[in-house]
């Protein structure tokens, strides 16, 4: 079901209509029209930036890279790649900027609300196959300045994650690879036929495995809800007819 | 016009009369000297003292060709007409008789005007003497003649002057467009004469003409801009053709073409609100009526305000009359009747009142209307409806350009107190008088043209009114409901062509992109026991 959707203080109306065009019971009216920015068959390069939200204890920052083909209006297929292991090769916790512990671990270690082993393991990167759904693409009025369009999507798939841990001497460790699955909602405002700007909430969950070796082996489901922001460049689709015109 | 007329007559009486005045045989070649360092002021002034003191009547005629060359030249346009007509009138025994007429062309264009100027070269017009003119200018006046007698009705004079204008010529493009024109208003002639064999023939000639002009495009970018380059106001020719298209094809009874070319006029565009309400009745013409009052729909919205379209309202009363929606029907004939027919005292008084013509150029010249001003009276509508017309732009810029000229002419020194300046002076004003007299008959023959239009309408709003009431009298006699929600189901909305369309429930606003993508569906209420 496709709706308008309204910004917020913003009158939608652009004027009053006419006392003489007020509907009769014996008529409908209607606008057919041609979709501003259709996706059909068209290939999504989203340029992604995010961070982790509501995790206690981990904060990760987030860089990624989505490819979407658009079987439809409504229908998606996505692989992504996300990584907070950057620099890539860094292994110490100062040199480390895409993931980090908060201050919560340090203050309540040795209590006992301090976090598991597994708790504390993060996802360093992130490959997925997500399947896409956009149920709802609406227009905004911006201030009666301007028309905007965007859609709104749910998605869901799997993949896999590279799961890391940092020891107790700041070393970041690799804890493994594992499945991850993964769903979301967002929304795609268009910018202009081949540009829109991307809003994405997505939660990853993984099985998080730390073997302490002498301490044994923490497990645990985690999920790390993600905030994205994103850059999506549109190629291919119904390109608009080119005719000459005088106009 | 008369005065015009006078005032060259006038000049020309000055000329011989002033060689009664002192002689100085070194006048011209320093008028000629001053011409060539470009000293323009100073050339006018020794060509005009040459032209009425030389005692050489070779001198007098160079004189006077090029005062008017030299006023032309900084600006003058007005000026410089006076003595090129002085040259053109005098016929082939002037010297400069062809450069006289060019001159006259180059300020005709100047001052867009197109009605003054070509109406004295038709006048004086001498196809064996305009042989030997440069093709190029002879074709501009061949296209102005042919102008000039298309809007006096001379048909077939007009498509003969408009046919011969050279193809290289600027001008090219625009006399196809005014023969195309002309072949339409003939098919339209021919079949309101039930002539159907002739009056298809000429549409087909129009269409094809239309076709050749934008095929002057080659229909891409590049070859277009080549063509833009080439021919006056090609673009608003290639516009026009469009539009005009669909009328031909309208004319023609092919409403399914009609259509699809009226809907190639791009939203917003110029002609948009034309081609709305002509696509409306070429809907209607196919029994689409949702789509017609889709159309008008957006004709009606508030982004075109109060248009001035009398007759939407009665196609709108027509096709709810059509489909038995008889108090939809009243809807639109009532507000026809509140919008339109409530004004027609006001502009008879207005046209039938004893007002001289210069009282109704305010409406025209001015931006701001005094209260007491009667032009202030015409409802602003109907203002805007006449400031509509393309003509009103060449009015305004023409009395633009004389107000500059007249302070032109005011603040060159060299010609202070000099009989020049004087008769200059004297020249603009006289055009200044008559300017204000035709914009203001211009207007008056606006204002009673709409009032004719709004009263024409009125006897077909009475007809649809009496079908109604006929309709309902048989709906009461039948012992059928009146209401038309009892008499039948709406019909289902319409379908999307495929997903790449919206579909938006109109919900009593306007949004500026859904503005000509309204349809309709209406309730099918005419019962079988009436048809």
């Amino acid at each position: 079901m496709k709706t308008r959707i309204l910004m917020t203080l913003v009158a939608a109306a652009l004027l009053a209509p006419p006392a003489a065009l007020a509907q009769s019971p014996n008529e409908r009216v209607h606008v057919l029209q041609k979709r501003d920015y259709s996706v059909k068959n068209k290939i999504e390069v989203t340029l992604l930036g995010g961070l982790s939200l509501g995790d206690v204890f981990t904060q990760n920052y987030s860089l990624g890279l989505g490819i979407d083909y658009h079987l439809n209006e409504a229908f998606a297929l996505e692989a992504s790649w996300f990584t907070s292991g950057f620099p890539a090769g860094a292994t110490n916790d100062s040199a480390r900027f895409g993931m980090t512990y908060t201050d919560a671990v340090s203050e309540l270690e040795g209590t006992d609300l301090s976090p598991l082993a597994a708790d504390l393991s993060m996802m360093s990167n992130c490959a997925s196959l997500n399947v896409q759904f956009s149920p709802i693409y609406g227009k905004f009025s911006l201030f009666n300045a301007t028309i905007g369009h965007a859609d709104f999507f749910l998605t869901a798939g799997g993949g896999v994650a590279w799961t890391e841990y940092r020891d107790s001497s700041d070393q970041w460790q690799d804890t493994g690879t594992y499945f991850v699955g993964n769903f979301g909602l967002g929304f795609r405002i268009f910018i202009a036929r081949w540009f829109a700007v991307r809003l994405d909430l997505r939660d990853f969950a993984f099985s998080a495995r730390v073997d302490q070796g002498a301490n044994g082996v923490s497990t645990k489901i985690r999920n790390n809800l993600f905030f994205m922001l994103g850059l999506s460049f549109l190629f291919g689709g119904e390109e608009p007819v080119e005719i000459w015109s005088p106009y | 016009m008369r005065k015009l007329i006078a005032l060259f007559g006038l000049l020309l009486a000055l000329g011989p009369a002033a060689a009664q005045a002192q002689a100085n045989p070194n006048m011209i070649n320093d008028a000629v000297d001053a011409y060539n360092r470009n000293d323009l002021g100073r050339a006018a002034l020794l060509f005009y003292e040459a032209k009425m003191t030389d005692t050489a009547a070779a001198n007098r005629a160079k004189a006077e060709y090029y005062l008017g060359h030299s006023l032309f030249k900084l600006g003058m346009y007005q000026s410089a007409l006076a003595f090129y007509n002085a040259v053109f009138v005098a016929g082939p025994a002037h010297p400069y008789y062809l450069k006289g007429a060019e001159g006259l062309i180059n300020v005709a264009q100047a001052l867009r005007d197109d009605t003054l100027i070509p109406s004295q070269i038709n006048k004086y017009y001498n196809s064996q003497g305009f042989a030997a003119m440069d093709p190029m200018a002879l074709s501009r006046i061949n296209y102005y003649v042919g102008l000039l007698l298309y809007r006096q009705d001379k048909l077939d004079l007009a498509m003969a002057y408009l046919g011969a204008v050279d193809p290289k010529s600027p001008v090219y493009a625009k006399a196809l467009f005014l023969l195309a024109i002309i072949h339409t208003k003939l098919g339209v002639r021919f079949a309101q004469g039930r002539d159907e064999a002739r009056s298809q023939a000429e549409y087909d000639t129009a269409i094809k003409l239309f076709e050749q002009i934008l095929d002057l495009s080659g229909r891409e970018a590049a070859r277009a801009r080549q063509a833009l380059a080439t021919y006056d106001d090609i673009q608003r020719i290639w516009q026009l053709c469009t539009l005009n298209l669909a009328r031909a094809f309208y004319g023609k009874g092919d409403y399914a073409k009609a259509t699809v070319y009226y809907a190639r006029i791009p939203r917003f565009s110029r002609d948009w609100a034309d081609a709305l309400f002509e696509i409306g009745w070429g809907f209607y013409m196919r029994q689409e009526f949702g789509k017609a009052l889709g159309a008008l729909h957006t004709l009606h919205s508030p982004y075109f305000g109060d248009l001035f379209h009398p007759e939407s309202w009665i196609l709108r009363g027509t096709i709810y009359f059509q489909a038995c929606l008889y108090d939809e029907a009243k809807v639109a004939l009532k507000h026809f009747e509140d919008n339109y027919v409530t004004h027609l005292p006001l502009l008879k008084q207005l046209t039938e009142g004893a007002l001289p013509p210069e009282a109704y150029a305010s409406l025209l010249l001015k931006d701001q209307l005094a209260a007491d001003d009667p032009m202030a009276k015409v409802p602003a509508f109907i203002r805007a409806s006449i400031l509509d017309n393309p003509r009103v732009e060449n009015f305004r810029y023409f009395l633009r350009s004389l107000e500059a000229e007249a302070k032109a002419i005011e603040n060159a020194d060299e010609w202070k107190g000099t009989r020049l300046q004087q008769e200059l002076a004297g020249v603009v004003s006289v055009q200044r008088t008559l300017l204000e007299k035709t914009a203001g008959g211009f207007v008056k023959a606006n204002l009673m043209q709409t009032y004719q239009t709004i009263f024409g309408y009125v006897t077909q709003a009475k007809m649809v009114g009496l079908e109604i009431t006929s309709r309902e009298r048989l709906l009461a006699k039948a012992n059928l409901p009146q209401a038309a929600e009892e008499r039948g189901k709406l019909a289902p909305r319409p379908k999307t062509p495929d997903e790449t369309y919206n579909y938006w429930p109109f919900r009593q606003e306007y949004w500026e992109d859904e503005l000509g993508f309204y349809e309709y569906t209406v309730r099918l209420a005419c019962p079988k026991e009436l048809e």
